[in-house]
């Protein structure tokens, strides 16, 4: 069973270990995103359960794209199109609702909560989710803006530069495609551009929030990778990757290059190490170190809560991360917070 | 060449040893095998497999010409997982390419990502060179058909008017109060409407490979993606602990994560079989007559599967392949 995490305990023991006094309710999300967890916590505040706090806290985050990596008029893929990923899980029911490769609808965290309330399934995707959307009453409209324009612009002219294209012709390092397969002996290195493990272009936010009465729901949104290939789905939308919530054990949500995170199934093993009783922020370490193994510059993040509100974050440190800021919200405090990266 | 599971004599190297799979003909096991004996790796033999199945419509829930989503199209999804890099590549609500695994192995080999959906998906499929076509046969057409003359039943909503359970859509949100029950639809609990491939090989180098193929459920709502290209959930693979694969009811399944918790039980030391049990259990506990099977396989060969006992189902067939025969194997469902 879970840990006594209502035992006071020592506020940042180290750099990189960050353990908090277990308080409920709590909101945590990723990266100094304050707009979403000051919605979020007020909505709670006013009555509102962890679900619906979740939901309003991203869906405050798509509105003012925050970040640039979440909604509309950011980040575009090879063809100019932003396009949205979003998930919501409710810890009580294990419910879940998710969307990928959302076309044309801005509110990627509402559709996804309607299809965790309007149908059986788990996750829609590309154009039929926006299809989805519009018969659940959502506006169907450009996710284009002159800023996410020049990004596409000022990338073609740098020969499509950053690109995630890998064993094919033209040389993806050179040039632009479109390309075709490589025959014969693939590289066997994973290309991961050299460019993308930027702050500013892998930012989800992650939402974790416990009520009053002790359920938990977990979330997430972004626009994605910059210049992905499209039709790419990141961590960000899959359960037990992008986020998980389990009102029994905990919840936790990750950012960073879910493209590689995700074959970890980063927050579904960091709840099931909360399961077994350990320490939040040692939980968040564990899952970290276990995708360092393969993937020792990974640049990532987790944010990890247990059932009774004691929460920790861990980061991997890369030559561009050292530090991670993050946002908490609970009855003791209202502010960000940063972890050294391991 | 013996089964995988034991060898007489301990001291001898288990070869070429093929594992467990489900849902299929034993031709089809007998094509991956022969690639892997052929010189080709686990990862040849996983597409090979998998893809003969797309070929013949193993089913009519693999592939081509079946479960048509709700306006008649049959998607498909699809991943290929290798166990020794941990790399993935997969593909959700394919439209329009038949050979579902093989692109997916693309997104593995050609992209950094490790998931691409939709039309977007099929346009890189069509630039890796493979062709575009209508996935439609007479028999899905007409599959639909009678779905629509049965006033759409059954079908995936909830919370919705017109009554998702006594009429055809469009629908639109319903108001007020919802019902919180998870609504699953009474004749979607059928071995024909529900099976993915899911197959494990594991060659003489020992490394380990898993892949998954389906059309996914019948009058899906269109986009609707399940467990089968989702890692970790419709599969696993991690040369150092296991491997294991799931079919079902992926939208239910896929929110435990039964494949990569199956490998983390066996990553432990558990026997593949109770690794497989344990999952049931966990998702029987939220969902207690929910339809799905795993099989599970460990990095020395053993192997085992379990099934979640339902109305109209309560055993699950899977086979195992050795050369000199393919044996189908039987577990009661839990």
């Amino acid at each position: 069973m879970g840990s006594p995490g209502y035992v006071p305990l020592i506020l940042a023991l180290s750099a990189s270990c960050f353990q908090a006094d277990a308080q409920i309710p709590l909101v945590i999300a990723t990266w100094p995103n304050q707009v979403a967890v000051v919605e979020a916590w007020s909505s709670l505040q006013s009555g509102s359960c962890a679900l619906d706090a979740v939901e309003k806290g991203l869906h405050q985050c798509e509105i003012d794209q925050c970040r640039g990596s979440v909604g509309y008029g950011g980040n575009p893929d090879e063809h100019g199109e932003t396009t949205l990923d979003a998930m919501i899980m409710n810890g009580d029911t294990m419910e879940v609702g998710g969307v990928g490769q959302l076309r044309r609808i801005k509110s990627a965290i509402r559709v996804a909560r309607a299809v965790m309330d309007h149908t059986s399934h788990s996750l829609l995707v590309g154009e039929s989710a926006s299809e989805f959307a519009q018969n659940m009453g959502f506006l169907s409209e450009d996710l284009t803006t002159n800023i996410s324009l020049s990004m596409h612009v000022k990338w073609l002219n740098q020969r499509c530069q950053p690109n995630f294209q890998k064993n094919v012709v033209p040389n993806p390092e050179t040039s632009c495609g479109p390309y075709k397969p490589i025959m014969g002996p693939l590289s066997k290195k994973h290309g991961i551009p050299a460019l993308i493990g930027n702050v500013h272009n892998h930012d989800t936010i992650g939402m974790v929030v416990i009520d009053k009465t002790g359920s938990i729901a977990a979330g997430t949104s972004t626009n994605g990778l910059r210049h992905k290939i499209p039709g790419r789905v990141g961590d960000s939308p899959i359960v037990g990757a992008g986020a998980y919530a389990d009102s029994t054990a905990g919840a936790a949500a990750a950012t960073g290059i879910g493209d590689i995170m995700m074959r970890f199934v980063p927050s579904y093993q960091a709840v099931e190490y909360m399961r077994m009783g350990i320490e939040p922020a040692k939980a968040c370490q564990k899952t970290i170190k276990r995708i360092q193994k393969y993937y020792p510059q990974i640049f990532g993040a987790l944010i990890c809560a247990n059932r009774t509100g004691g929460y920790g974050v861990a980061c991997s440190k890369t030559p561009k991360l050292n530090q991670f800021h993050f946002m908490v919200y609970n009855p003791l405090k209202a502010s960000e917070e940063i972890v050294d990266c391991i | 060449m013996w089964p995988c599971q034991q060898h007489p004599n301990p001291k001898r190297e288990n070869k070429n040893c093929f594992l467990p799979l489900f849902g299929l003909n034993g031709y089809v096991l007998h094509l991956a095998w022969d690639t892997l004996h052929s010189g080709g790796s686990a990862l040849d033999a996983v597409e090979k497999g998998c893809s003969q199945c797309e070929f013949e419509q193993c089913d009519g829930t693999v592939g081509y010409g079946g479960s048509p989503d709700e306006h008649g199209e049959t998607t498909l999804d699809a991943m290929i997982m290798n166990g020794n890099t941990i790399e993935v590549g997969a593909v959700g609500n394919l439209r329009r390419i038949k050979s579902a695994i093989s692109v997916a192995r693309a997104v593995m080999e050609h992209t950094s990502h490790s998931l691409l959906v939709g039309e977007s998906a099929s346009i890189f499929a069509q630039n890796m060179g493979f062709l575009s076509e209508d996935l439609t046969s007479n028999k899905s057409l007409s599959i639909h058909a009678e779905w629509l003359s049965k006033k759409c039943q059954p079908n995936f909503w909830k919370n919705v008017f017109p009554n998702a359970k006594t009429s055809c859509g469009p629908y639109k949100r319903k108001k007020g109060q919802w019902s919180k029950r998870h609504r699953m639809p009474a004749h979607v609990v059928n071995v024909h409407n529900h099976d993915t491939i899911g197959m494990i090989v594991i060659d003489k180098s020992r490394s380990i490979v898993a892949g998954t193929s389906t059309n996914g459920a019948t009058h899906k709502i269109p986009g609707r993606v399940g467990d089968s290209p989702l890692v970790g959930a419709g599969a696993y693979a991690d040369s150092t602990a296991g491997a294991a694969a799931a079919t079902g009811m992926g939208d239910i399944m896929m929110r435990f994560l039964p494949s990569y918790q199956a490998v983390e039980y066996m990553r432990w030391g558990m026997e593949p079989t109770t690794a497989c049990q344990k999952v049931v259990a966990r998702i029987q506990t939220y969902y207690p007559k929910f339809f799905g099977a795993i099989i599970c396989a460990n990095r020395t060969g053993g192997y085992g599967a379990a099934c979640s006992k339902c109305p109209g189902f309560d055993q699950f067939h899977f086979m195992v392949y050795n050369p000199s025969e393919t044996s189908e194997q039987i577990v009661d469902c839990i």
